[in-house]
């Protein structure tokens, strides 16, 4: 009867034992991950510009005798080929943090980082931006990583573009896990 | 009595020890890149109709465009995941999960999000181009969708009632940067060969163009175009199976 009577104590004691030490899943020892913003004013700003060169070229879209050429992350090159010997480049639309257009009659849609932006082509040299959906794209505010630690995102001081590994190598200011 | 005491005395001390012993840190993970917000719009947009539909990191969202310089949200089906990639098939709207964690397909001719009998047997692995009847599919860079038996050409499949299950040809084109489809033919851009041009219907390459490697391709009437790295290429293709080199516009 003591046998058992200890046993089970020590059973017991070591059922609460296992109840602490959860800490370890987010180890404070590694290094945590912070937001990296882009506080650019005109981060969130759709412009149309002269024509400029083709440095990242990607995935074309096409509207009549017009091609939309994606410039990866930047925006989109407008080209005329109603000339189709003769291709002509009008104008550049930046468009920061651009992933994805799709365009139905005279209204392009647009990504210009967590916005979905409508602009009018009824003119290609007179583009205009008639729609603004703000953060259409939910932007995650934690880094796309589980058991880590990361410093909490602040939405006024930006739009979150990547995730990287702090600065703050002790890790104090990081106050959110993950 | 004093020798069962010490058995549980070393059995106290080793399950004492044990929680203690797991708890130990390995060595620190070497994390040294980058997280990009890569999941932002990164499904693309699709408009079908009146309706564009967008994927965000966790639901499929719609919006209408009846008055389409101003679209209005009109539904929200929640995915549970990141959306990789988005296809829009005679109404259903394939929506594919990022990192393999499968596919939903949805019934979208009325503009919501209805149940689809439709099986999608392709996933975040597989590019897939569709045309009339058919699937023309490859596998992503670094993707190995079939395992130890990775097949690098283009695949066509023939899309029959609610099903994607047919067997595949395989195309005359292997490692592939992009293609475009047309009724009877495939322009594939290959890495070593170049632009291939390959009748659909005897699957032989009719013409190439051994110097040219697109990137990116994409049809527009009877217009071709290619982005190589150095120029936007425009190609006349009235007649489909001998592309004219039209122009090229240097970056």
């Amino acid at each position: 009867m003591p046998t058992r009577l200890l046993f089970c104590t020590l059973f017991g004691v070591l059922l609460l034992l296992n109840a602490c030490g959860s800490d370890n899943e987010w180890d404070t020892s590694k290094t945590p991950y912070e937001p990296v913003y882009n506080a650019d004013p005109n981060a969130k700003l759709v412009r149309f510009l002269s024509p400029l060169s083709t440095i990242n070229g990607g995935n074309l879209y096409t509207s009549g005798d017009y091609v939309l050429e994606e410039e990866k992350d930047a925006g989109l090159h407008v080209i005329s080929y109603q000339d189709p010997v003769h291709p002509k480049k009008l104008a550049f639309i930046s468009i920061p943090g651009f992933r994805a257009a799709a365009i139905k009659g005279d209204y392009l849609y647009v990504s210009n980082y967590d916005d979905l932006v409508t602009i009018r082509l009824n003119s290609f040299n007179n583009l205009q931006e008639t729609n603004r959906i703000s953060k259409a794209w939910h932007l995650n505010d934690y880094p796309p990583f589980t058991g880590v630690l990361f410093i909490c995102a602040d939405s006024t001081k930006g739009t979150i573009v990547s995730w990287k590994l702090s600065e703050d190598l002790t890790g104090t200011s990081a106050k959110c896990r993950r | 009595m004093s020798s069962i005491m010490k058995k549980i005395y070393i059995l106290y001390i080793f399950i004492l020890i044990v929680p203690v012993l797991m708890a130990v840190d390995p060595a620190p993970a070497n994390l040294s890149y980058i997280a990009s917000s890569k999941s932002v719009a990164q499904a693309g947009i699709v408009v079908n109709g009146n309706h564009l539909y967008i994927a965000d990191n966790d639901a499929v969202v719609n919006y209408d465009l009846s008055q389409p310089a101003t679209p209005v949200e009109t539904g929200r089906e929640n995915l549970s995941m990141t959306a990789d990639t988005m296809y829009l098939y005679n109404n259903n709207l394939v929506v594919c999960r990022d990192n393999y964690y499968g596919t939903v397909v949805y019934d979208v001719s009325s503009g919501g999000f209805n149940s689809s009998g439709f099986y999608w047997q392709w996933s975040t692995c597989n590019k897939v181009t569709l045309y009339g009847d058919k699937a023309f599919v490859v596998d992503k860079p670094g993707y190995s969708c079939n395992g130890d038996n990775p097949d690098d050409h283009v695949r066509m499949y023939t899309l029959t009632g609610n099903n994607t299950t047919s067997t595949p040809t395989a195309l005359a084109a292997q490692n592939v940067n992009a293609f475009a489809v047309t009724e009877n033919t495939v322009y594939a851009s290959m890495e070593s060969q170049g632009l291939g041009v390959i009748d659909l219907a005897t699957n032989l390459v009719k013409t190439t163009f051994p110097d040219k490697v697109y990137y990116s391709l994409q049809i527009a009437g009877t217009k071709l175009y290619g982005r190589s790295k150095t120029s936007l290429d425009c190609y006349d293709i009235s007649n489909p199976q001998s592309p004219k080199l039209i122009s090229q516009l240097s970056n």
